[in-house]
């Protein structure tokens, strides 16, 4: 299954419950997240986990920094997630915000993906793309590339 | 820590299903060949310890002004 596009298009605020199989990497403890959509704050996501108040992530969806975003799905997390459909997906990059703003970064290597029908999620790795887990969202360079 | 002593053209099983094979040897670059389930994750290390960095570096403090923050992804065409 090829994701090109983003399937969400949300302007009030909503919620959605995820459970993560298998946690994110090297944080495997934590698998329930609430996934906040709040216009205030829009393209940004919240993405809280229900089990640890206080643990929380920004996630954006890739192709606001990255339009040509695209990828393979293994058809182990297609099963996994039981993925019907492509716009069954959400995919959402974990955003990193350093103390200097200019140094943000996005994770445009491993991806969350979200099945927002049943709630089922994973953190998958691209291996086989070449985007970096570090993406820079530097708001002065328009044209950035991203793979 | 396991320690096992093999040559190329020698495999490894790991469990039921796991298989992992030395290819060949060449200087000090081995190159394995591993046969696994879809189901199973496999990466270099770097790659996982990377990753496993970023996230841990996205744990977000709850003090950051997220508004401010949304305006620096404002699409190019606004």
């Amino acid at each position: 299954m090829t994701l090109a596009t983003s399937s969400q298009h949300t302007e009030e605020k909503r919620e959605f419950l995820i459970s993560l199989q298998n946690g994110l990497i090297g944080l495997e403890e934590y698998t329930d997240f609430k996934i906040v959509v709040d216009p205030a704050i829009s393209p940004l996501r919240l993405i809280d986990s229900t089990a640890k108040p206080g643990l929380g992530f920004i996630a954006v969806e890739p192709w606001v920094v990255c339009p040509t975003y695209k990828f393979d799905l293994d058809d182990s997390v297609v099963t996994e997630l039981d993925i019907q459909d492509s716009s069954d997906v959400w995919v959402l990059c974990l955003v990193v915000i350093p103390k200097r703003m200019e140094d943000m970064t996005v994770n445009l290597k491993s991806p969350l993906v979200i099945n927002i029908r049943n709630g089922q999620a994973r953190q998958v790795v691209l291996v086989d793309e070449d985007y970096s887990i570090r993406h820079k969202v530097n708001p002065k360079m328009r044209e950035s590339k991203c793979s | 820590m396991l320690v096992l002593t093999r040559q190329p053209g020698e495999s490894v099983v790991i469990g039921e299903d796991i298989e992992v094979t030395i290819i060949s040897i060449e200087g000090d670059r081995v190159k394995l060949g591993i046969a696994a389930p879809k189901e199973v994750s496999i990466y270099r290390e770097e790659l996982y310890l990377e990753i496993r960095r970023a996230n841990e570096e996205a744990v977000t403090s709850l003090n950051t002004d997220l508004s401010e923050i949304s305006k620096l992804f404002a699409r190019k065409d606004e």
